[in-house]
């Protein structure tokens, strides 16, 4: 969602939002383990999720931290770049060189071990027709539903929100109108930071905490953001669901290893057959 | 006896797009509240020019400006419409994706109260819009994008209207229809400053007028001067050697 928040309302293909995930799951991470426990965050779990308060205080902190991230770079890098007249392949080739640079000093801060937010067994339930599911995904689909609900709320009923818009939609004559532009740019890189820091706790809560568990699902997450249609968190919800089950099905027909190939297959059918993808509005 | 003064004064006006490349050279203007003042002239004269310098919109200005009496020489756009100057260009006029109320929301982003209130009462001057609040923008007529364009710059209750091409592209009954809709907005209290390409019909609208020629004001007179004016017909009307528009005694706009 973060992603294509940037997308959409700048224009910014952002490389980097997956190691900015990273940089969420790895703040969170610093918060429960044991420097953090040390600091008198972590401890206690709630009913039969993996995590507690630890965990809720560092996303907290992962979200302040990673919103700073990104204004920083967006103070520092974008901003400039805007300045000079920087085009679309500028900005993307940039947030590419800002995605090695925030991996590699994640790596050097924590090396480049797996880590989990909570160790030992988390048992999955049984739910319908034998299929099992742990406690924590369900808890993951909860918090991406509300999220997209956040985001859409934000966007089409707050009045910072539809400045967002038509800021995205014809910057020259938002300004006309009185919109800071320079204040919506800083606000939606604020809140893709928050949506980046919140995607990369829930991937760490899912997965293992690792370095570039951000980056590697950066491809999946543009053939998310493609297919939903840039710009419309519904699109990003239901875009990054579809590609998340295709992989995960695929693996019934075609070797494991192929997985990662899905998402390509999935953008070049959406830009062939439908270009605006499920969910993006016709200018 | 109170003196009338101009709402808007532009005075020794140069500059353009590129920094030391002129494209409006010495130019001066003065538009009253009660009247409706037309810029015509040939494709590249320099109209929207001039019409973005009195908006603060040109990256480069030489000359001063004042806007009711206040010097506002160097303002932004931004500040210029706060301080009671609508503006409409000419082309991208209306955010397509946002739909009828929120793009009169967003003309009205600058208003602290009455937002609301404000956006009723536009809708109120526009029949078409008001039916129906809700239509995403990029699904409306021409026409009915330009009286979209002009509820959007009136969000702010300016006293001065700034339109640039209202007409372009629009059939012959929709142009009429917007020249009456511009008429009864300027007859509650804003002052128009208007640049066209359909100078017949413009002019007939409007109480003065300039002809714009290479960056320099040619000729300035009444709307009733410039139709009647060979000169301005053979070389901007479109008229004939020794033809020239009449206005029917007794017509009213």
């Amino acid at each position: 969602m973060g992603l294509t928040l940037v997308f959409g309302v700048l224009g910014i293909a952002d490389f980097a939002h997956g190691d900015k995930m990273g940089w969420g799951m790895f703040l969170a991470f610093f918060v429960v383990s044991s420097e953090g426990a040390n600091l008198g965050f972590a401890g206690g779990r709630f009913g039969s999720l993996s995590f507690g308060w630890g965990l809720v205080v560092g996303l907290l902190v992962a979200m302040i931290g990673v919103a700073l991230i990104s204004v920083v770079l967006e103070r520092l890098v974008f901003r400039r770049l805007r300045v000079t007249g920087g085009g679309f392949f500028v900005f993307a080739i940039a947030s590419l060189g800002m995605s090695i640079m925030l991996r590699a000093v994640i790596q050097l801060i924590w090396g480049p071990s797996n880590f989990r937010f909570t160790p030992g067994i988390h048992p999955a339930i049984e739910v319908l027709g034998g299929i099992k599911v742990k406690p924590d995904q369900f808890f993951i689909v909860g918090v991406t539903f509300l999220a997209a609900v956040l985001l859409y709320w934000l966007l089409y009923r707050t009045r910072f929100g539809k400045a967002m818009r038509a800021t995205a939609d014809n910057p020259g004559l938002a300004e006309a109108s009185g919109i800071d532009t320079n204040r919506i740019r800083v606000g939606t890189w604020i809140i893709a930071g928050i949506f980046g820091a919140l995607a990369g706790v829930m991937l760490g809560l899912q997965a293992e905490v690792r370095f570039d568990a951000g980056f590697r699902l950066l491809l999946p997450l543009f053939a998310a953001v493609i297919l939903g249609g840039i710009g419309n968190p519904w699109g990003a919800l239901i875009g990054g669901l579809t590609v998340g089950i295709a992989q995960e099905v695929s693996t019934e027909w075609i070797n494991t290893g192929l997985k990662p190939g899905i998402p390509f297959v999935i953008v070049i059918v959406v830009l062939l057959l439908r270009p605006r993808g499920l969910f993006g509005q016709q200018r | 006896m109170t003196e009338r003064r101009p709402l808007l004064q532009v005075e020794a006006f140069s500059g353009g797009y590129v920094d030391g490349i002129d494209i409006i050279h010495e130019v001066g203007i003065d538009l009253y509240r009660d009247e409706i003042l037309t810029i015509i002239g040939p494709n590249g004269a320099g109209k929207s020019t001039l019409l973005k310098a009195v908006v603060g919109a040109l990256p480069f200005e030489r000359g001063r400006r004042w806007f009711t009496g206040e010097d506002v020489s160097g303002w932004s756009t931004p500040r210029m419409i706060a301080s009671g100057v609508g503006y409409v260009p000419q082309v991208d006029n209306v955010f397509t994706s946002l739909s009828i109320r929120e793009n009169l929301e967003m003309g009205g982003y600058m208003r602290n109260t009455g937002l609301r209130e404000r956006i009723g009462e536009v809708l109120a001057m526009f029949p078409d819009l008001e039916s129906r609040p809700n239509e995403r923008a990029s699904r409306l007529s021409g026409g009915q994008r330009q009286m979209l364009a002009m509820a959007r710059a009136l969000m702010l209750d300016p006293v001065m209207l700034c339109l640039d091409e209202p007409t372009a592209a629009l059939s012959p009954a929709a142009r009429g229809e917007l020249f009456a809709r511009i008429y009864k907005i300027h007859m509650s209290g804003v002052g128009m400053l208007m640049v066209e390409q359909n100078a017949t019909e413009a002019l007939v609208w409007s109480d003065r007028a300039v002809v714009m020629v290479d960056g320099e004001i040619a000729l300035e007179g009444t709307g009733t001067e410039m139709l009647t004016s060979s000169e301005v017909g053979r070389a901007f009307l479109g008229q004939a050697e020794g033809e020239g528009f009449t206005i029917e005694e007794g017509s009213t706009l």
